[in-house]
């Protein structure tokens, strides 16, 4: 079944078995492809966290209510400093965790709202 | 008166008598000495016939002989010497000779004894007379002349020793000459008696097989096989022998000799075996023949494993073993052994199940390869233990048959075989877990699923590989990566890893894509196993838009369904309100139809369940796509919320009212009532389904208005994409126009000289133009229908400028031109209707869905519920964004840790 399948997929040309192999033992050229990727990932994630920071700046202007304010206020702070970790090209367990309080912060924020 | 002569006068014997005695003594010792010698010889001859008689019925035993042998040779030894005492050293004086003379002559005994007696008297002259003396001595010599002194000899038996001497040396004669081996070997036993000299019979029996003691398998019938000797002298016809004092057995004479069967025995004794005049007994001991106690298999694996050596029990007799490995026996058995042997047999491969066709076919290609020699196995022995050579498992399985005999020579009850089969390392089998088959997401979104592999051994690394394919025309490169999600270790048999994929990461823009986890094991030159390929559609958001406009389509349909339904129900309700008298309602016929109508609604109610969770999926997906405004959200989530308050609250209410109206407690006014409220309930909650559809309509309205725009973009996008591929063919800056022989530009299609290559390209530009041509005439139509219905003038405006480009002509002709490889044109054309198509969407994005004649409302305007639910929509949206950005981190941190792991796994 399995030979079914890698032979199907060879037969399309996705899973060219030259390229598979050289794939095993990357050249540097890869590796050094691969931090480009990440480099370029992380300034693209930065410019996103960004957009939406400025989408929470927006809707704070928009608020009326203080805790509300407030809570979006601490998100938007959060937001920079994921900013700044992606700018330093910091994926890390603190910044996926930031992200993660970021989350909860807005939840926060709307479970204030509906009250 | 003193003697006047001093000197003593001697008379000697006369010499004649002296002579006489002489003669007499002479007979004597000759006589005496010929019987002691012949006594001597009788006892040898005598002794050494007993033994050689004796050894011809029974086996003489050592001592036995001894004691015939010194009986025999004690005549010469003792009984010769003291006749030599006493007739030789006892008879050597005149006087002692007298002495003999008188018992047979006592008168001239005496005589003679006074004739010695005088010679030696000693007197002088005065006292005797010498001439008297000798007068006196002669008379005697006289005397004895006158006697044969040879009567006075004792009586003698040398005649009957010489006879029975010349007796049994003829009978020693005799003996040789008829039984010569016999002689001799009585001879040599008589001799040396205490030798073992074995003793000879005229039947040989050759017991060289027949170790004494002798062992038997416990309580087993055996047989004992006496084969006689070459040399043997006689060769009796029959044989018998028994065992202990059990019955005798006889058994005939046959080629090899005389076989007896003894039946099972459990205690030790003595056979007894009786051929001719051999007689042998042989002590037999049962004993339980010697087992295998353990067998162990030493595994050694090929070493591109980097495992240690296993040691596997095998006592089973069957061991699985991986092609290339080297297996060491190792063997313990329940006595001392004296020798094992085993032999290496190559077996042919079993029938081996073919999962695919190609496999099947190259198996009836091949031809099976020849089957190795059988090789016999190096066994060491250690007291009760084995230890083998190492057996190098090749291709074919193996079977080794293995038999022991123990230091008592007792062979294996049966012989143990062992086989080993040749297993082969199978590919790793990799699948993934938490995700569809197919899948559509936005470029933004980010997928996480679970990797997971199984290999019989080690797992050297999983990780993902993705192939794009477009399925437009473009003068962009497919996606094509993979990622290193997790190292893995000769020990490890099975990996698992959560991939977090974002096609954003890794830069791949919309396409089809298709993805599989990998999974690579130790084994060299292998191919990577894969799993089943994940194919996810990467969408734009004006596809994702589309895709969910189709969504929200059949979903209205749904619960217009439902809204039929329910009217349904409601009349047959109202039929049965109406009937005269309220106590009809509690008859059989109106109860079931109660009871039916109760259904009918529960029914109803799960549906719009459902319904209600389909649109939930639907919101949840839309307020992902940013290209759907907030009016049209704001729709659909009015319409989620009736359609939970009809799920939840209205219809099960119905539903209840219908229950109660058919309680057999309640009179039948109560349960007119009951089924009154029920139908006020119906008219409220139908009411409702069609406020819904209403609401959702007009959602939808909205959906299809900012679907035109994305229909027109993306049509405006096909054709850049046809002009883009044309021109980046014409100037050989693309894959397919490098292969080519010859240039596009100015090849006629239909000539024969036409590259291939162009040729498919021409086809497939040929079939999109076609495919965006019909979708054009579609939008032209679906907008005029769309006009129709809303009276928006700008859908109006769109739909004459349309008709007034006669843009469904002219997409025709440019499909015509580029069929006709007029390349230059043809993307100068189609380059010239994306602008205008594009323009068209501009001019309906530049208008908002509801600006000619919706709900209206900026957001100046906005009540405060509407305020609370573009707060919401916001929040929703920063959450998923914020989810995504999450998810994309995620990823970028797995693809620097596959970067990692693939410099530590080089280091």
């Amino acid at each position: 079944m399995k030979k079914t399948i890698l032979t199907s997929l060879l037969g399309l040309g996705l899973m060219a078995p030259s390229g598979a192999e050289e794939s095993k033992k990357p050249t540097e050229a890869a590796k050094a492809e691969a931090a480009v990727k990440h480099d370029k990932g992380t300034q693209k994630l930065a410019d996103d966290q960004d957009t939406v920071s400025a989408d929470v700046q927006e809707l704070i202007d928009e608020q009326t209510n203080a805790k509300v304010i407030d809570l979006l206020s601490q998100v938007e702070t959060l937001m920079a400093e994921t900013t700044d970790r992606l700018d330093e090209k910091n994926t890390g367990g603190e910044t996926i965790a930031i992200q993660t309080e970021i989350i909860e912060k807005i939840y926060e924020a709307a479970k204030e709202k509906s009250q | 008166m003193p003697d006047s002569d001093p000197s003593p006068q001697l008379t000697p014997i006369p010499k004649e008598l002296k002579k006489q005695l002489a003669e007499f003594q002479r007979q004597l010792w000759r006589t005496k000495i010929v019987e002691a010698i012949l006594a001597g010889f009788f006892g040898l001859i005598i002794s050494f016939l007993v033994v050689f008689v004796l050894d011809r019925f029974i086996a003489t035993p050592p001592l036995a002989r001894l004691g015939i042998l010194i009986a025999g040779t004690s005549l010469f030894a003792i009984f010769a010497p003291l006749m030599m005492r006493r007739w030789i050293y006892g008879h050597r004086k005149e006087g002692q000779l007298a002495r003999l003379i008188s018992k047979k002559f006592p008168k001239l005994g005496d005589r003679l004894l006074g004739v010695v007696e005088l010679q030696d008297q000693k007197e002088s002259h005065k006292t005797l007379s010498p001439e008297l003396r000798a007068a006196a001595m002669a008379h005697v010599a006289r005397q004895v002349g006158k006697k044969d002194m040879g009567e006075a000899l004792p009586i003698s038996h040398y005649k009957k020793l010489g006879l029975g001497v010349a007796l049994g040396a003829l009978c020693v004669i005799l003996g040789f000459s008829f039984a010569p081996k016999a002689g001799s070997n009585a001879l040599k036993r008589w001799l040396l008696p205490l030798s073992g000299t074995e003793r000879y019979t005229f039947t040989q029996l050759d017991l060289s097989g027949l170790p004494n003691p002798y062992t038997v398998p416990y309580d087993e019938p055996f047989v004992i096989i006496v084969p006689l000797k070459e040399e043997t002298d006689d060769r009796p016809a029959i044989a018998a022998a028994r065992y202990g004092l059990q019955d005798w057995l006889e058994t005939d004479l046959s080629e090899k000799g005389y076989r007896f069967e003894f039946q099972g025995q459990q205690s030790s004794d003595v056979l007894t075996l009786r051929v001719g005049d051999a007689l042998h007994r042989i002590r037999i001991e049962p004993e339980i023949r010697p087992e295998l106690t353990a067998l162990d298999a030493k595994v050694t694996l090929p070493a591109y494993l980097q495992l240690e050596t296993k040691t596997i029990d095998i006592r089973s007799g069957t061991l699985s073993a991986l092609a290339g490995s080297k297996i060491e026996l190792e063997g313990t058995f329940s006595r001392d052994l004296k020798s094992a042997t085993g032999t290496v047999s190559a077996l042919p491969p079993d029938d081996e199940v073919v999962s695919t066709f190609e496999e099947a076919s190259e198996t009836e290609t091949e031809q099976p390869a020849p089957l190795p020699d059988p090789t016999p196995l190096e066994l060491t022995i250690f007291e009760d233990r084995i230890t083998s050579s190492p057996i190098e498992l090749g291709e074919f399985r193996v079977e080794i048959p293995l038999q022991w005999t123990d230091v008592k020579g007792l062979e294996s009850s049966t012989s143990f075989n062992l086989k080993i089969q040749t297993a082969h390392d199978q590919a790793p089998l990799v699948y993934t877990q938490g995700i569809e088959r197919q899948i559509v997401i936005l470029a933004g979104e980010t997928l996480e699923f679970e990797v997971l592999t199984e290999d019989d051994y080690g797992i050297q690394e999983i990780g993902l590989m993705w192939q794009g394919e477009f399925t437009k025309p473009t003068d962009e490169s497919p996606a094509s990566g993979e990622l290193l999600l997790k190292q893995g270790s000769p020990s490890n048999s099975r990996l698992s890893e959560l991939a977090i994929f974002s096609p954003k990461t890794h830069g791949i823009v919309p396409q089809k894509l298709t993805l599989v986890g990998y999974a690579q094991d130790f084994k060299p030159e292998r191919e990577r196993s894969l799993s089943e390929p994940i194919i996810i559609y990467i969408l734009t958001e004006d596809e994702h838009a589309q895709l969910l406009k189709q969504r929200f389509d059949r979903l209205i349909g749904e619960l217009e369904d439902a809204a039929r339904r329910e009217q349904n129900n409601l009349d047959t309700n109202e039929r049965l309100d109406q009937l005269n008298k309220p106590e009809d309602l509690q008859n059989e016929e109106n109860k079931e139809k109660l009871a039916q109508q109760e259904d009918a609604e529960d029914q109803n109610a799960e549906k719009m369940e459902e319904i209600t969770k389909k649109m939930e999926e639907l919101f949840k997906d839309a307020a992902r796509n940013k290209s759907i405004e907030k009016e049209t959200m704001k729709k659909m989530a009015d319409s989620l919320q009736n359609m939970k308050e009809l799920a939840k609250q209205d219809l099960p209410e119905i539903e209840k009212k219908l229950n109660e109206s058919q309680d057999n407690k309640s009179t039948p006014e109560k349960a007119k009532k009951d089924l009154q409220e029920a139908i006020e309930k119906q008219k409220e909650a139908l009411k409702k389904m069609q406020e819904t559809i209403k609401k959702a309509n007009e959602a939808n309205n909205n959906f299809e208005a900012s679907t035109f725009i994305n229909r027109l973009k993306r049509a405006a996008s096909d054709e850049d994409g046809i002009s883009n591929k044309l021109v980046s063919s014409m100037t050989g800056q693309n894959s397919e126009s490098k292969k080519a022989a010859t240039p596009l530009l100015g090849a006629a299609a239909e000539s024969d000289t036409f590259d291939p290559v162009f040729r498919r390209m021409i086809e497939m530009l040929g079939t999109q133009q076609r495919r965006t041509g019909s979708d054009v005439n579609w939008i032209q139509e679906d907008l005029a229908n769309f006009y129709a219905r809303t009276q928006k003038e700008i859908h109006k405006e769109i739909v004459d400028d349309m008709k007034k480009s006669e843009i469904s002509l002219k997409l025709e002709g440019l499909q015509t031109r580029i069929s006709k490889n007029r390349s230059f044109t043809a993307a100068l054309e189609a380059k010239k209707w994306g602008a205008q198509l594009r323009e068209w969407a501009k001019k309906l994005e530049g208008t908002p869905p509801d600006a000619a004649g919706g709900d209206g409302g900026g957001e100046g305007g906005a009540n405060p519920e509407e305020k609370d639910f573009e707060f919401m929509l916001k929040v929703m949206r920063m959450v998923q964004a914020e989810q995504d950005i999450r998810s994309r981190t995620r990823s970028l941190e797995q693809l620097m840790r596959s970067v990692e792991l693939r410099k530590a796994g080089q280091n």
